[in-house]
C-alpha cells in the first residue's frame, strides 16, 4: 500500500491518496522537475516539502540508509530515459540490480531472463540484435524496453514508471504501456504508478486511478538540491 | 573579514585542498566501510577492470619509463662525476628505486586514471546514473567507489613494482656498459644492497599513493554540478591537488621510513 497524506512538492500539491495493492494509478504533474520530485520522495531520497509518502507502510526519507536500499529492492523503478548506466551494456545493465538482491543465483536470473525476453517477443526487435551494445547506441524505445526487462528481473511488488513513454512515438508508446500492464496485471497485489509531465502523453490510455499535482505559489529553487537523505554520503544532487 | 579580503585568493587557495583532503578522507572511509562488497560478482567486475587500465594497461610505457630513468640517472651520475660504479648501483637503489619511482609511478596513475576516474564519475552524475543506481537500490558508494579505490591502489602497486624492475634494468645495463664491467657484478652489489622489506617498500609506498589518488578523483567527479563545463575544472582540480597529494605523502613515507 502507498499512502500519500496532505504531500506537496516545490511549486505544487497531490493531497491525500491511498494506492490499494492491484492499484494502477497515474500522477500527472506539470514539468520533469516535479515528477523527479515525487520519485525521490517515494524512494525516499529527499523528504517532501510538506506531509508524508508512505511505501509499505514506511516513510523511506526516514529509514536507516540500508534499510531504505533494502526496501528499494521491492520496488521496480524505470528513471526517465530507462536510466542504463552507460558504461555497461546492455545486458550488464539488466542484470545489475538482481545481482544486489540476495538469495538470487545466477542461474536462476538467467532462466527468468528468458521468462522476460518471451513476455516482450513481438514488442521489440530480436533481444540478441541490441543486448550486447552499449546504451548509446541503443534507440530510445529498447533503452525502455533493456529498463523494463531489468525491472521484471527484480520481480517488484511496486512498479514505478517516471515519463515512461516520453517521446517516443505512438506505436511504440502503446506498445510500451501494453506490456507494463499486462506486467502489472500478472501478479495479483502489484501496485504500478505511472509518473507524467505531459497530459497528452497517456490522453485516451487511462482509465485508472488518476493524481492530478495542483499548482500552488511557485519556488524557483531546484527541488534536486534538496535530493540527499542526511545519512547519505555522496551527494546526488544535481541529476 | 574585510581585513582578510586582499588575501581572499590565497585563503580561497588554502580552503579548497582543506576541503579536498577532507572530502577524500570521507571517500576513503567509505571504500573502507563498503569493502565487503567486493564480494559481489558486480563490483568485481569494476575492481578487475579498474586494477586493469591503471596497473596492467600503462604496463608497456611504465617499463620503457622506468628504463630510461634509471638509464638517465646512471648517466647522470657518471657526468658529474659524483659516483660511479657500484657506487651509483646503490645511489639508484636509494634515490631512483626506493624513493623517486612510487613517485612518478602515483604521476602517471593521476594523469591516466585519476583525470578518468574524475571525468566518468561526473558524467554519471550529470546524465543522472548515480540517481539510478540508487533508484536500484544499490549503493552508489559500494558500487563506484570501493572498487575503484582499491582498484586504483592495487594497480599503482602493480607498476611501482614493475617501475623497480625496469629501472633496474635500465640503470644496471648502463653502469655495466660504462664502467665496463659485467652486469652480473652490479647485479651482485644491487642484489646485495637490498633486502626483502626494501622489495616491499616501493610497491606499498605506490598502494597509499594510489588510495589517495582515487580517493581525490572520486571526490571531486562527485562533486561536479550539472553543467558538463564544470567536467573540465573538476578534472583540471583533480590533477592539481592531486599532484600535491602524490608528492607530499611520498616526502612524509620518505621521511618516516
Amino acid at each position: 500500500m502507498i499512502e500519500f497524506h496532505e504531500f506537496a512538492g516545490r511549486g505544487f500539491q497531490l493531497g491525500d491518496a491511498v494506492l490499494q495493492p492491484g492499484a494502477e494509478s497515474l500522477i500527472l504533474v506539470e514539468t520533469a522537475e516535479q515528477s523527479a520530485e515525487v520519485l525521490n520522495c517515494l524512494a525516499g531520497l529527499q523528504a517532501p516539502s510538506k506531509g508524508i509518502i508512505r511505501l509499505f507502510g514506511q516513510d523511506l526519507s526516514k529509514l536507516a540508509r540500508d534499510d531504505r536500499l533494502q526496501a528499494l529492492w521491492k520496488v521496480g523503478i524505470i528513471p526517465e530515459d530507462g536510466g542504463l548506466l552507460t558504461a555497461l551494456p546492455v545486458w550488464d545493465n539488466i542484470l545489475l540490480p538482481s545481482q544486489f538482491q540476495p538469495g538470487r543465483n545466477p542461474d536462476s536470473i538467467n532462466g527468468e531472463f528468458q521468462e522476460a525476453v518471451g513476455f516482450c517477443q513481438g514488442a521489440c526487435d530480436p533481444v540478441d540484435e541490441w543486448i550486447r551494445l552499449l546504451p548509446d547506441y541503443v534507440d530510445q524505445y529498447h533503452r525502455r524496453i533493456a529498463a523494463f526487462l531489468r525491472l521484471m528481473l527484480c520481480r517488484p511488488a511496486v512498479c514505478i514508471y517516471e515519463n515512461l513513454t516520453g517521446n517516443l512515438p505512438a506505436r511504440q508508446k502503446e506498445s510500451l504501456l501494453a506490456l507494463t500492464r499486462r506486467f502489472h496485471q500478472q501478479q495479483t497485489g502489484r501496485i504500478s504508478i505511472y509518473l507524467e509531465f505531459d497530459p497528452e502523453l497517456l490522453a485516451g490510455h487511462w482509465a485508472g486511478l488518476l493524481l492530478r499535482g495542483v499548482a500552488t505559489a511557485h519556488s524557483l529553487s531546484n527541488a534536486n538540491e534538496h535530493a540527499t537523505p542526511p545519512d547519505f554520503r555522496i551527494s546526488l544532487a544535481p541529476f | 573579514m574585510r581585513l582578510l579580503q586582499p588575501f581572499s585568493g590565497l585563503v580561497y587557495s588554502v580552503q579548497q585542498p582543506l576541503k579536498t583532503a577532507g572530502g577524500g578522507l570521507i571517500i576513503f572511509y567509505s571504500a573502507l566501510a563498503y569493502a565487503v562488497n567486493l564480494r559481489r560478482r558486480a563490483v568485481r567486475e569494476v575492481l578487475a577492470k579498474q586494477i586493469y587500465f591503471t596497473g596492467v594497461q600503462p604496463l608497456v610505457e611504465v617499463l620503457v619509463i622506468s628504463f630510461l630513468v634509471g638509464y638517465l640517472f646512471v648517466l647522470l651520475l657518471e657526468k658529474v662525476h659524483l659516483v660511479a660504479g657500484e657506487g651509483s648501483t646503490r645511489m639508484l637503489i636509494q634515490t631512483v628505486i626506493m624513493e623517486l619511482g612510487p613517485l612518478i609511478c602515483g604521476m602517471i596513475v593521476l594523469s591516466r586514471s585519476g583525470s578518468a576516474i574524475t571525468s566518468e564519475i561526473a558524467g554519471m552524475k550529470q546524465r543522472g546514473e548515480i540517481r539510478s543506481l540508487y533508484l536500484m537500490g544499490i549503493d552508489p558508494e559500494s558500487y563506484l567507489i570501493a572498487p575503484r579505490v582499491f582498484g586504483v591502489a592495487i594497480g599503482t602497486m602493480l607498476l611501482s613494482f614493475f617501475f623497480v624492475i625496469g629501472c633496474a634494468i635500465g640503470g644496471l645495463t648502463l653502469s655495466a656498459l660504462l664502467s665496463k664491467t659485467s652486469f652480473e657484478r652490479f647485479f651482485d652489489v644491487f642484489a646485495g644492497s637490498l633486502n626483502v622489506l626494501d622489495l616491499l617498500y616501493p610497491p606499498l609506498k605506490g598502494a597509499v599513493t594510489g588510495l589517495g589518488v582515487a580517493a581525490i578523483a572520486c571526490y571531486h567527479g562527485l562533486r561536479v554540478p550539472a553543467s558538463s563545463t564544470e567536467t573540465p575544472k573538476a578534472v583540471i582540480a583533480t590533477i592539481t591537488q592531486g599532484t600535491f597529494f602524490v608528492i607530499a605523502a611520498n616526502t612524509l613515507l620518505m621521511v618516516l621510513n
